[in-house]
């Protein structure tokens, strides 16, 4: 049994910082007519502030429903069994309402998958963006407009003068996205939750949203949690990764190392599923299989199922983690060694 | 935008058209009104005399080309009962029928969209369940019928308001619920669709990650929406002001142009009965203008003009 050893060029510095963000054991259960589903489980995740983590995974993997837990933004029919979401020094779980609707779209702002739906459509995009300004900054309304307009030049949104009084099924995808960055970003928010922001784009939108948000995080200095299935996305923009799969985190490490090493079978399948310019490669290795429905999710390894090297330690309990680094570890009985 | 609404006159022109002359023809098929107006027995010399008078004599067609030629003119002809303008009955009576109408429809649409509203808000609670059963049931009723059971209640067993009659606002009131009862109610149901359709909207989402606080989630966010596809039933509704006091001016005895309607039906006066109609059919067709107008303003993304901007 090779088992991975822990890797020493993790930098010194990252080990004493503070996280922005610290979610703790999060637990999200799903009530349906047929029953309760857990569709995240025991999550864990950490953003240090100016940082983008990428939160990668399938879709249904529980990456959307992390987040949008941590902001109470849950449909109905969801709840938070468990868990903790440090932001600040406050518990985001346990603060009445109240206090939580400041701190959204002020401190943490969210963008959305599909722009184009997540935009009011009887509302001016100028009025949507003035909103934002108008409930957590104390603005003359001259100076709101003034705020608005400057925000949509910001995201790169041309004549944002007139842009201002359009509605937004006069704007294309792009353009939609662009002004709910504007949105999101209206009060400096410390950390951005992008939620799949360039899912719905076109491929030739999407590197210019994804430029768009890393010039805006160094610029306000923000820190950054990416939401994607992509890992091309990741490897672009983020600083470090967790991996989920359904429903829970497998992997963490910096971005590099990620790509460099990966250590769960499940994200060296991703990776080899990238199609490579710098490799021939006769066919694709798609993963075998499909990631199960919450329905099946099981105690032990959910991933086992599909896995190459599978072996009897990985079904009933579930994989503890293996902690290699400060910033890299790995839920896996029997991790991929990287010296391969 | 002047060809649109160009188009709009002239097809409504074209509706009124058709409602006027089907009443005509309909009317005419009805019977001699001399015979309901005279009693028995009255010698025909006399009848032919005010035949004549009143233009009765000549063929049907006759009598139409000279009807419809004195719309275009203002005219909308004499009354066989009382030897009035027409139009001078009928609008003597209208006032009241709009204070009835006005007064039940500002009520009902505030209460409708308010339940609605709450309905929607607090699905599948008792809230809502009690405002469904309640709206079902009040639109579901015969008015006649929801009126004698208030005329039951209020006049008869508690002796709060009066049955009949028109001489204070507390006669208002019991014509008013009834009216208002029903049109509440299918305003509630739409209402409650509309706005649950739109709390799923990704949109109220994106609202409540902005911070905006419950009630401006709802009042700034939500209702703007789902006042889009309500006003379609809203604007049915106030087509039906004038028509539907038809009933309930009768049971409550309410001086309004719905009960001088009964009575000259009765009595085959055909220049109020047909103005009547016309003025009925024209706010049906007045009140789906408004409603295509009212699309407009609440949603940007149909534009009037059919062009885009």
């Amino acid at each position: 049994m090779s088992k991975a050893a822990p890797i020493s060029n993790g930098a010194p510095e990252l080990a004493v910082e503070q996280y922005l963000l610290e979610v703790r054991g999060l637990s999200v259960v799903f009530d349906t007519p047929d029953g309760s589903y857990q569709v995240v489980d025991n999550v864990d995740l950490k953003v240090r502030a100016g940082r983008t983590l990428g939160l990668v995974g399938e879709s249904g993997s529980g990456k959307s429903v992390t987040c949008l837990a941590a902001l109470g933004l849950l449909a109905e029919s969801g709840r938070v069994t468990s868990g903790e979401v440090w932001f600040n020094g406050q518990d985001l779980l346990k603060i009445d309402g109240a206090k939580l609707s400041k701190l959204r779209g002020c401190e943490i702002a969210m963008v959305f998958q599909d722009p184009m739906v997540s935009l009011n459509p009887v509302r001016t995009i100028g009025w949507q963006i003035s909103e934002s300004l108008c409930l957590h900054q104390n603005l003359s309304g001259g100076a709101e407009r003034r705020r608005a307009i400057e925000l949509l030049d910001l995201v790169g949104i041309p004549e944002p003068q007139i842009r201002f009084n359009e509605y937004p099924h006069q704007f294309s995808g792009g353009m939609s996205q662009r002004a709910m960055i504007a949105m999101a970003i209206a009060c400096q928010p410390k950390l951005l939750i992008a939620d799949e922001p360039t899912t719905a784009l076109d491929v030739t939108i999407q590197a210019q949203i994804l430029e768009l948000l890393s010039d805006l995080k160094k610029e306000l200095n923000m820190a950054l949690i990416l939401i994607t299935h992509d890992l091309g996305v990741i490897a672009e923009v983020a600083d470090d990764v967790a991996v989920m799969y359904a429903g829970r985190v497998v992997e963490e490490a910096p971005v590099v190392e990620l790509f460099d090493a990966p250590l769960h079978h499940y994200t060296l399948g991703l990776l080899n599923s990238l199609p490579r310019v710098d490799r021939r490669v006769e066919h694709l290795n798609a993963i075998e299989g499909t990631a199960p429905p919450p329905h099946e999710f099981v105690e032990g390894c959910r991933f086992a199922e599909r896995c190459e090297q599978s072996h009897d330690a990985c079904y009933g309990v579930r994989p503890k983690f293996l902690q290699l680094a400060s910033t890299r570890r790995v839920a896996c009985t029997q991790p991929v060694s990287y010296d391969e | 935008m002047t060809r649109y609404i160009l188009i709009k006159i002239l097809r409504s022109l074209f509706t009124l058209w058709i409602v006027v002359t089907a009443v005509f023809f309909v009317l005419r098929a009805s019977g001699d009104p001399l015979y309901s107006i005279f009693s028995l027995g009255t010698p025909e010399a006399t009848l032919d005399v005010f035949r004549v008078k009143w233009g009765i004599d000549k063929s049907m067609w006759q009598q139409y080309l000279i009807y419809v030629g004195d719309i275009f003119r203002g005219d909308f002809g004499t009354s066989f009962f009382d030897g009035r303008e027409a139009w001078d009955i009928v609008m003597e009576r209208l006032p009241k029928t709009l204070l009835l109408g006005g007064t039940t429809f500002s009520v009902s649409v505030v209460a409708g969209v308010m339940l609605g509203a709450i309905a929607a808000l607090k699905r599948g609670t008792f809230w809502d369940r009690g405002i469904m059963t309640a709206a079902v049931a009040s639109f579901s009723m015969p008015s006649y019928f929801l009126a004698l059971l208030l005329i039951l209640l209020f006049s008869l067993q508690l002796r709060w308001l009066p049955t009949a009659g028109a001489s204070t606002w507390q006669h208002l009131i019991l014509p008013a619920t009834t009216l208002g009862l029903t049109l509440a109610g299918s305003i509630a149901r739409f209402t409650r669709s509309a706005m649950l359709e739109v709390l799923r909207q990704p949109y109220m989402r994106t609202a409540r990650a902005k911070g905006a606080p419950y009630w401006r989630q709802i009042a700034w966010h939500a209702l703007p929406n789902a006042a889009i596809p309500t006003i379609t039933v809203i604007g049915f509704q106030l087509g039906w002001l004038i028509g539907g006091s038809v009933v309930i001016e009768t049971v409550f005895a309410w001086p309004g142009a719905g009960r001088l309607f009964i009575v000259a039906v009765g009595v085959r006066d055909f220049a109020v009965v047909q103005l009547f109609i016309l003025m009925v059919a024209s706010t049906v067709i007045l009140a789906n203008l408004l409603v295509d107008i009212l699309y407009g303003v609440l949603d940007p993304r149909i534009s009037v003009t059919g062009s885009k901007s």
